[in-house]
Protein backbone atom coordinates (compact mmCIF):
# COMPACT_ATOMS: atom_id res chain seq x y z
CA UNK A 1 0.00 0.00 0.00
CA UNK A 2 1.05 3.62 -0.90
CA UNK A 3 -0.29 6.32 1.09
CA UNK A 4 1.83 8.80 -0.71
CA UNK A 5 -0.28 7.67 -3.92
CA UNK A 6 -3.24 7.84 -2.27
CA UNK A 7 -2.86 10.87 -0.78
CA UNK A 8 -1.36 13.04 -4.08
CA UNK A 9 -4.31 11.70 -5.88
CA UNK A 10 -6.92 12.85 -3.36
CA UNK A 11 -5.51 16.21 -2.58
CA UNK A 12 -4.68 16.72 -6.48
CA UNK A 13 -8.35 15.50 -7.35
CA UNK A 14 -9.68 17.87 -4.55
CA UNK A 15 -7.67 20.34 -5.83
CA UNK A 16 -8.54 20.83 -9.17
CA UNK A 17 -12.04 19.98 -8.60
CA UNK A 18 -12.08 23.24 -6.23
CA UNK A 19 -10.60 25.26 -8.61
CA UNK A 20 -12.67 24.34 -11.74
CA UNK A 21 -16.19 24.59 -9.25
CA UNK A 22 -14.65 28.14 -8.20
CA UNK A 23 -14.10 29.54 -11.65
CA UNK A 24 -16.73 27.81 -12.94
CA UNK A 25 -19.19 29.77 -10.14
CA UNK A 26 -17.58 32.64 -11.04
CA UNK A 27 -17.08 33.28 -14.55
CA UNK A 28 -20.48 30.85 -15.59
CA UNK A 29 -22.93 30.43 -13.39
CA UNK A 30 -23.31 29.84 -9.67
CA UNK A 31 -24.48 26.58 -8.42
CA UNK A 32 -23.19 27.23 -4.99
CA UNK A 33 -26.72 26.77 -3.44
CA UNK A 34 -26.94 23.48 -4.20
CA UNK A 35 -23.48 22.20 -4.55
CA UNK A 36 -21.38 24.03 -2.38
CA UNK A 37 -17.68 24.03 -3.13
CA UNK A 38 -16.33 22.58 0.35
CA UNK A 39 -18.98 19.38 -1.01
CA UNK A 40 -17.17 19.19 -3.84
CA UNK A 41 -13.98 19.22 -2.30
CA UNK A 42 -14.59 16.54 0.25
CA UNK A 43 -16.25 14.50 -2.35
CA UNK A 44 -12.94 14.36 -4.44
CA UNK A 45 -11.27 13.40 -1.36
CA UNK A 46 -13.80 10.49 -0.42
CA UNK A 47 -13.98 8.91 -3.74
CA UNK A 48 -10.57 8.81 -5.09
CA UNK A 49 -9.82 7.24 -1.50
CA UNK A 50 -12.08 4.84 -1.96
CA UNK A 51 -10.68 4.12 -5.83
CA UNK A 52 -7.53 3.40 -3.79
CA UNK A 53 -8.27 0.95 -1.27
CA UNK A 54 -11.00 -1.09 -4.52
CA UNK A 55 -7.63 -0.93 -6.25
CA UNK A 56 -5.76 -3.03 -3.23
CA UNK A 57 -9.15 -4.98 -3.15
CA UNK A 58 -8.68 -6.14 -7.19
CA UNK A 59 -5.02 -6.57 -6.54
CA UNK A 60 -5.55 -9.44 -4.13
CA UNK A 61 -8.71 -10.80 -5.91
CA UNK A 62 -7.96 -10.97 -9.26
CA UNK A 63 -5.07 -13.00 -10.08
CA UNK A 64 -4.70 -11.72 -13.94
CA UNK A 65 -3.62 -7.85 -14.75
CA UNK A 66 -5.98 -6.82 -11.80
CA UNK A 67 -5.18 -2.89 -12.57
CA UNK A 68 -6.41 -3.23 -16.05
CA UNK A 69 -9.38 -5.21 -14.72
CA UNK A 70 -9.69 -2.30 -12.01
CA UNK A 71 -9.40 0.73 -14.70
CA UNK A 72 -11.93 -0.67 -16.75
CA UNK A 73 -14.43 -1.38 -14.43
CA UNK A 74 -14.09 2.69 -12.64
CA UNK A 75 -14.21 3.68 -16.59
CA UNK A 76 -17.52 1.94 -17.13
CA UNK A 77 -19.10 3.25 -13.47
CA UNK A 78 -18.08 6.68 -14.09
CA UNK A 79 -19.84 6.45 -17.44
CA UNK A 80 -22.69 5.35 -15.78
CA UNK A 81 -22.76 7.66 -12.68
CA UNK A 82 -22.96 10.62 -15.56
CA UNK A 83 -26.81 9.65 -15.76
CA UNK A 84 -27.40 10.95 -12.39
CA UNK A 85 -26.69 14.34 -12.81
CA UNK A 86 -27.87 13.60 -16.28
CA UNK A 87 -31.67 13.46 -14.30
CA UNK A 88 -31.13 14.95 -11.04
CA UNK A 89 -33.56 18.24 -11.52
CA UNK A 90 -32.13 20.95 -9.74
CA UNK A 91 -34.66 24.58 -8.84
CA UNK A 92 -32.25 26.75 -9.75
CA UNK A 93 -31.26 29.28 -12.48
CA UNK A 94 -29.66 27.78 -15.59
CA UNK A 95 -30.97 24.90 -14.49
CA UNK A 96 -30.00 23.34 -18.19
CA UNK A 97 -26.33 23.67 -17.80
CA UNK A 98 -26.61 21.92 -14.33
CA UNK A 99 -25.41 18.20 -15.72
CA UNK A 100 -22.55 19.95 -18.02
CA UNK A 101 -21.09 21.55 -15.01
CA UNK A 102 -20.85 18.73 -12.96
CA UNK A 103 -20.36 15.74 -15.86
CA UNK A 104 -16.29 16.50 -15.66
CA UNK A 105 -15.94 16.47 -11.69
CA UNK A 106 -17.12 12.72 -12.28
CA UNK A 107 -13.68 12.01 -14.09
CA UNK A 108 -11.58 14.01 -11.71
CA UNK A 109 -10.97 10.77 -8.91
CA UNK A 110 -9.86 8.10 -11.71
CA UNK A 111 -7.90 10.68 -13.70
CA UNK A 112 -5.81 11.52 -10.80
CA UNK A 113 -5.95 7.72 -9.53
CA UNK A 114 -3.87 6.90 -12.59
CA UNK A 115 -1.86 10.11 -13.44
CA UNK A 116 0.07 8.80 -9.95
CA UNK A 117 -0.26 5.67 -10.42
CA UNK A 118 3.56 5.20 -11.15
CA UNK A 119 3.85 5.79 -7.57
CA UNK A 120 1.68 2.92 -6.68
CA UNK A 121 4.41 0.32 -8.00
CA UNK A 122 7.72 1.83 -6.16
CA UNK A 123 8.81 0.15 -3.46
CA UNK B 1 4.81 1.12 13.40
CA UNK B 2 4.57 3.48 10.89
CA UNK B 3 3.05 1.70 8.32
CA UNK B 4 0.09 1.58 10.70
CA UNK B 5 0.22 4.79 11.77
CA UNK B 6 -0.47 5.83 8.27
CA UNK B 7 -2.94 3.20 7.11
CA UNK B 8 -4.96 4.33 9.94
CA UNK B 9 -4.67 8.29 9.43
CA UNK B 10 -6.02 7.35 5.37
CA UNK B 11 -8.62 5.49 7.22
CA UNK B 12 -9.59 8.57 9.15
CA UNK B 13 -9.24 10.66 6.80
CA UNK B 14 -11.94 8.65 4.06
CA UNK B 15 -14.30 8.30 7.06
CA UNK B 16 -14.33 11.96 7.44
CA UNK B 17 -14.50 13.63 3.94
CA UNK B 18 -16.77 10.85 3.25
CA UNK B 19 -19.20 11.97 6.38
CA UNK B 20 -18.59 15.51 5.25
CA UNK B 21 -19.23 15.13 1.55
CA UNK B 22 -22.11 13.34 2.23
CA UNK B 23 -23.87 16.01 5.03
CA UNK B 24 -27.16 16.57 3.99
CA UNK B 25 -27.61 20.44 2.89
CA UNK B 26 -29.98 22.76 4.87
CA UNK B 27 -31.68 22.65 1.03
CA UNK B 28 -35.30 23.18 0.34
CA UNK B 29 -37.09 23.34 -2.94
CA UNK B 30 -40.66 24.98 -3.03
CA UNK B 31 -43.35 22.11 -3.10
CA UNK B 32 -46.94 22.36 -4.08
CA UNK B 33 -49.40 24.24 -2.57
CA UNK B 34 -47.93 27.60 -2.89
CA UNK B 35 -50.22 30.67 -3.05
CA UNK B 36 -48.96 34.26 -4.69
CA UNK B 37 -51.75 36.46 -4.96
CA UNK B 38 -52.51 40.11 -5.27
CA UNK B 39 -54.92 42.62 -4.45
CA UNK B 40 -55.82 45.87 -5.66
CA UNK B 41 -59.01 47.99 -5.87
CA UNK B 42 -58.59 46.47 -9.71
CA UNK B 43 -57.19 43.77 -10.11
CA UNK B 44 -56.63 40.90 -8.45
CA UNK B 45 -55.43 37.75 -9.18
CA UNK B 46 -52.70 35.30 -8.34
CA UNK B 47 -49.85 33.16 -10.07
CA UNK B 48 -50.20 29.75 -10.50
CA UNK B 49 -46.52 28.84 -11.30
CA UNK B 50 -43.37 29.30 -8.78
CA UNK B 51 -40.47 27.45 -8.25
CA UNK B 52 -37.34 28.05 -6.48
CA UNK B 53 -34.83 27.16 -3.69
CA UNK B 54 -34.75 28.13 -0.25
CA UNK B 55 -31.25 27.26 2.22
CA UNK B 56 -33.20 26.96 5.65
CA UNK B 57 -32.04 26.23 8.62
CA UNK B 58 -33.76 26.35 12.12
CA UNK B 59 -30.80 26.66 14.19
CA UNK B 60 -29.46 29.49 12.03
CA UNK B 61 -32.41 31.47 10.55
CA UNK B 62 -30.50 34.67 10.11
CA UNK B 63 -28.74 32.40 7.08
CA UNK B 64 -31.64 31.94 5.27
CA UNK B 65 -31.61 32.37 1.43
CA UNK B 66 -34.62 32.38 -0.87
CA UNK B 67 -33.99 32.16 -4.07
CA UNK B 68 -37.43 32.04 -6.19
CA UNK B 69 -39.15 32.74 -9.68
CA UNK B 70 -42.36 33.46 -10.82
CA UNK B 71 -43.76 32.62 -14.44
CA UNK B 72 -45.64 36.34 -15.31
CA UNK B 73 -47.60 34.16 -17.56
CA UNK B 74 -49.31 32.57 -15.16
CA UNK B 75 -50.99 35.24 -13.41
CA UNK B 76 -54.67 34.68 -13.36
CA UNK B 77 -56.90 37.94 -13.06
CA UNK B 78 -60.19 36.01 -13.63
CA UNK B 79 -60.79 37.80 -16.75
CA UNK B 80 -58.96 36.23 -19.85
CA UNK B 81 -58.35 39.24 -21.72
CA UNK B 82 -57.14 40.74 -18.52
CA UNK B 83 -54.47 38.07 -18.05
CA UNK B 84 -53.69 38.61 -22.19
CA UNK B 85 -52.90 42.13 -22.07
CA UNK B 86 -51.00 41.53 -18.49
CA UNK B 87 -48.53 40.24 -21.02
CA UNK B 88 -47.88 42.89 -23.68
CA UNK B 89 -44.61 44.92 -23.55
CA UNK B 90 -46.52 47.58 -21.81
CA UNK B 91 -47.45 45.68 -18.43
CA UNK B 92 -45.16 42.63 -17.66
CA UNK B 93 -43.35 42.10 -21.43
CA UNK B 94 -43.79 38.54 -20.89
CA UNK B 95 -42.07 37.49 -24.26
CA UNK B 96 -38.80 39.22 -22.86
CA UNK B 97 -39.07 39.11 -19.56
CA UNK B 98 -40.78 35.38 -18.45
CA UNK B 99 -40.13 35.30 -14.74
CA UNK B 100 -40.21 38.01 -12.01
CA UNK B 101 -37.46 36.70 -9.42
CA UNK B 102 -36.55 37.48 -5.62
CA UNK B 103 -33.42 36.78 -4.24
CA UNK B 104 -32.87 37.58 -0.68
CA UNK B 105 -29.59 39.29 0.71
CA UNK B 106 -30.25 39.22 4.57
CA UNK B 107 -32.73 37.50 6.63
CA UNK B 108 -33.36 39.07 10.12
CA UNK B 109 -35.59 37.57 12.87
CA UNK B 110 -37.00 39.14 15.70
CA UNK B 111 -39.89 36.82 17.91
CA UNK B 112 -41.95 34.78 15.35
CA UNK B 113 -41.49 37.29 12.70
CA UNK B 114 -39.08 37.29 9.73
CA UNK B 115 -37.93 40.19 8.34
CA UNK B 116 -36.76 39.00 4.85
CA UNK B 117 -34.15 41.96 2.89
CA UNK B 118 -33.88 41.16 -0.95
CA UNK B 119 -33.77 42.10 -4.65
CA UNK B 120 -37.28 42.12 -6.39
CA UNK B 121 -36.51 41.68 -9.83
CA UNK B 122 -39.44 42.17 -12.16
CA UNK B 123 -39.38 43.07 -16.17
CA UNK B 124 -35.62 42.89 -15.67
CA UNK B 125 -35.70 45.89 -13.41
CA UNK B 126 -34.54 45.02 -9.81
CA UNK B 127 -34.96 47.11 -6.28
CA UNK B 128 -34.75 46.07 -2.81
CA UNK B 129 -37.19 45.27 -0.84
CA UNK B 130 -37.99 43.63 3.41
CA UNK B 131 -40.52 41.40 3.60
CA UNK B 132 -42.03 40.53 6.18
CA UNK B 133 -43.03 36.94 7.09
CA UNK B 134 -43.19 34.17 9.53
CA UNK B 135 -42.67 30.84 9.29
CA UNK B 136 -44.22 27.54 10.07
CA UNK B 137 -41.87 24.31 10.25
CA UNK B 138 -43.37 20.67 10.53
CA UNK B 139 -40.86 17.48 9.94
CA UNK B 140 -38.90 18.30 6.76
CA UNK B 141 -41.75 21.06 5.63
CA UNK B 142 -41.16 24.61 6.14
CA UNK B 143 -44.16 27.21 5.21
CA UNK B 144 -43.31 30.77 4.62
CA UNK B 145 -46.31 33.60 4.61
CA UNK B 146 -46.34 37.16 4.30
CA UNK B 147 -47.86 40.43 2.59
CA UNK B 148 -46.17 43.14 1.08
CA UNK B 149 -46.72 46.42 -1.25
CA UNK B 150 -45.28 46.43 -4.52
CA UNK B 151 -45.64 49.31 -6.30
CA UNK B 152 -45.59 48.54 -10.31
CA UNK B 153 -44.60 51.91 -11.09
CA UNK B 154 -41.23 51.59 -9.91
CA UNK B 155 -41.07 48.56 -12.12
CA UNK B 156 -42.54 49.78 -15.38
CA UNK B 157 -45.36 47.56 -15.26
CA UNK B 158 -47.95 50.02 -16.87
CA UNK B 159 -48.05 53.65 -16.41
CA UNK B 160 -49.77 55.64 -14.35
CA UNK B 161 -53.11 55.36 -13.95
CA UNK B 162 -56.45 56.17 -12.43
CA UNK B 163 -57.84 53.49 -12.97
CA UNK B 164 -55.21 50.33 -12.31
CA UNK B 165 -53.78 51.50 -8.59
CA UNK B 166 -49.74 51.74 -8.38
CA UNK B 167 -49.67 49.36 -4.86
CA UNK B 168 -50.89 45.91 -5.59
CA UNK B 169 -50.97 43.95 -2.09
CA UNK B 170 -49.13 40.68 -2.52
CA UNK B 171 -49.70 37.53 -0.16
CA UNK B 172 -47.93 34.45 -0.44
CA UNK B 173 -47.85 31.44 0.91
CA UNK B 174 -44.84 29.01 -0.19
CA UNK B 175 -44.39 25.48 1.55
CA UNK B 176 -40.85 24.29 1.06
CA UNK B 177 -39.91 20.86 1.54
CA UNK B 178 -36.13 19.65 2.35
CA UNK B 179 -34.63 17.71 -0.75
Amino acid sequence: MNVKHALLSAFSACLLGAFYVYFYYQMLFDFSTVLPIWKVAFGLISFTLILFYVHLLFKRVVKQNPTFWFGLTFSILTFVSILYPMMDRVYVDAAEFYPGFVIPLHFLPLLMFFTFYQLDTQK
Amino acid sequence: MKKTISTVGLIALTVLSTSLAWMPLTHYEVSTGYSIDFKSKDPSGSFKTMDGTVEFDDANIEATQFNLKIDVKSISTGNGMMNKKSQIEEWFNAEKFPFAKFKSTKVTKKGDDLSIVGDLTIKGITKQYTIPATYVKNGDKVTFKGTFNVNRIEFKVGHKSDVVPDLMKVTFQVPVSKK
